[in-house]
């Protein structure tokens, strides 16, 4: 079986870290991007990405801005994205739910919880593209 | 019909009771449902939101967070708001049955047991699915985030109930001045605008510097190029800016539109949007009680055929302080064979000089001051403040003239000429003005006597 691979979108390298040791110890493959656009970037180069973890406060391009992007285009319907941040206003949440988010998630994370989350969209996620 | 297989569901049981925790519990268990549950509000709030169950099911009072602040932030959280709450109370106390379902739950007496699971199952057969979506917290206090939601509401209704309380204002100028007021102290604007249905017109709140820009760009939002405009202009309005966008939003009770809200700022700021819905939602009464208090006013002071003042409003109009308190020049006409008129091109040939000498004396009213009345018939009064110099034979004379070059238009489409009766006289200062009319009408029958078409003055 292969190891699903996971985008962390994050400008803060402590973060981009600690997702990196969390989900990579659990045998996920890991690659990063600094901010919303670079994230959109990788997303649009790479066709290994299983799932998406992304910040929403971020220079040059803000989270939010990027869930909407990149979810206008068809082909990342079936992308999972999952918000991780310190923000949780609920219209915010709404916003991202809206554009085609499928969780968000309150940073300072506790590891089990974000790993759980990751584990149940990523592997479904592989599962749809075995098919 | 649709059945509910209680296996694919979970609930989520919020009672710090232990015993009567355990027996709902194992009633529910005993139905066929999974069930989670917790004595702790706060943890039910992490839980659900981690991962959305089928139905929630609280006590309405419970120490720390209740019931309903609980269900208030479940149903503010898109991860929860489609999923459905049980509120458990004590007994029948109409209260905790308003509060549980003004926060969007379902209230039952905790000691009913059938009635609790009835209430569960039809609850989540009609609850709409969910999409998987959730909200981790993470170390996030959910007394805070709950105080947040509250705090929200309570801001919410406050504004509400100022927005309502613009009902009032009894005219579209007081109220859009009152309500530009109300919503600059809510979030900053370049312009803020309010159409009428009808789109005759407009009010718009703008900041001196560049108040026509914003004007136009008003009217241009809301296709209102030519509206009667009522431009609000001071600092209380921010100086338009580069990334300032358009909003609009229609204003309506029930399904009758009533005008459109529009707004030129950073749509980016969510409060904008969020004042500007709020108040879109609530201005449709006070809307509407003020164009139904204008109409009504014009409806009961204003002539529908001729549009000048009837009796009753001249009347009110003429023992304003500030007319009695001063003489007036005052011709009554009358027009002459009007009865001939009628009978031979019909009432709507009649009509149609009614509303032409209606217009004739609007239009001198405009032109050269003076105040129109459809006194009755085919009589009319105007008059003018101050005593002519000449008792007012010249006024007179104006007004015979200008009706005898009226072109009139038959109903065969042939060209007619009427001719007025004329009597003028002067109202003194505190003279009654029923004594001053009398005497003008006594004058248009001298005019009437000595051969029609002529003024007699004093």
């Amino acid at each position: 079986m292969t190891c699903p691979t996971i985008l962390i979108i994050d400008d803060s390298q402590a973060i981009r870290l600690a997702v990196r040791e969390v989900l990579g110890q659990a045998g996920f493959t890991i690659c990063e991007a600094a901010d919303g656009e670079e994230g959109r970037r990788v997303i649009e180069e790479r066709d290994d990405i299983s799932l998406v973890l992304c910040d929403v406060n971020m220079p040059r391009m803000d989270g939010l801005s990027m869930l909407e992007m990149v979810k206008a285009d068809p082909r990342n319907a079936e992308l999972p994205i999952l918000m991780l941040t310190t923000e949780g206003e609920p219209g915010m949440v709404r916003r991202a739910r809206d554009a085609g988010a499928r969780g968000w998630i309150v940073k300072p994370f506790q590891p089990e919880l974000l790993l759980t989350a990751v584990r149940r969209l990523a592997v479904s996620a592989e599962a749809r593209a075995a098919k | 019909m649709k059945h509910l297989v209680p296996g694919e569901h979970t609930v989520l049981v919020v009672d710090p009771g232990e015993g009567s925790r355990a027996i709902l519990e194992g009633r529910l268990k005993a139905q066929g449902y999974h069930v989670l549950s917790t004595g702790s509000p706060a943890e039910a709030a992490s839980q659900a939101l981690a991962e959305p169950p089928g139905a929630v099911v609280a006590r309405l009072w419970m120490p720390s967070i209740s019931g309903v602040q609980l269900c208030h932030l479940l149903k503010a959280e898109a991860a929860t708001a489609h999923v459905p709450v049980i509120l458990l109370g004590t007994g029948y106390t109409p209260r905790s049955r308003f509060l549980a379902e003004h926060a969007g739950a379902s209230y039952v007496r905790a000691g009913a047991m059938g009635a609790v699971l009835r209430t569960i199952e039809r609850a989540i057969m009609e609850a709409p699915p969910g999409d998987g979506f959730f909200t981790m917290l993470g170390n996030m206090d959910v007394r805070d985030r709950i105080a947040a939601e509250l705090d929200r509401r309570l801001f919410d209704s406050m504004l509400a109930a100022e927005v309502r309380s613009l009902a009032a204002c009894e005219s579209f100028d007081r109220l859009f001045d009152q309500l530009s007021q109300l919503l600059c102290r809510q979030c900053p604007y370049g312009w803020v605008a309010l159409s009428t249905a009808s789109g005759d017109r407009i009010g718009v709140h703008a900041h001196p510097s560049g108040h026509e820009a914003a004007v136009a760009a008003a009217r241009a939002a809301l296709g209102l190029p030519d509206a009667a405009l009522l431009a609000v202009i001071d600092e209380d309005a921010r100086p338009a800016a580069e990334g300032d966008r358009v909003r609009t939003t229609v204003v309506h009770v029930g399904s009758t539109e009533l005008g459109t809200l529009a707004i030129g700022a950073d749509l980016g700021d969510p409060e904008v949007v969020c004042a500007l819905e709020l108040v879109a939602r609530e201005l449709g009464v006070p809307m509407r009680v003020a164009l139904l208090v204008e109409e009504t006013r014009k409806l009961a002071l204003y002539d529908p055929l001729t549009s000048v003042m009837n009796r009753r409003a001249f009347i009110g109009h003429m023992s304003r302080p500030e007319e009695a308190h001063r003489a007036t020049t005052l011709c009554m006409l009358d027009i002459d064979h009007f009865k001939a008129v009628n009978d031979s091109l019909g009432h709507a040939g009649g009509d149609s000089v009614l509303q032409a000498i209606g217009r004739l004396l609007g239009e001198l009213s405009r032109s050269q001051g003076g105040v129109p009345c459809r006194w009755g018939g085919e009589e009319f009064l105007f008059a003018v403040p101050g005593r002519a110099r000449d008792g007012g034979r010249a006024l007179g004379e104006t007004i015979r003239q200008r009706v005898q070059k009226l072109e009139l238009v038959a109903p065969d489409g042939s060209l007619f000429h009427v001719s007025v009766s004329v009597g003028v006289t002067i109202g003194e200062q505190g003279e009654p003005l029923l004594h001053v009319v009398n005497r003008a009408d006594a004058r248009m029958y001298q005019a009437k006597e000595a051969g029609r078409n002529q003024v007699m003055a004093a």
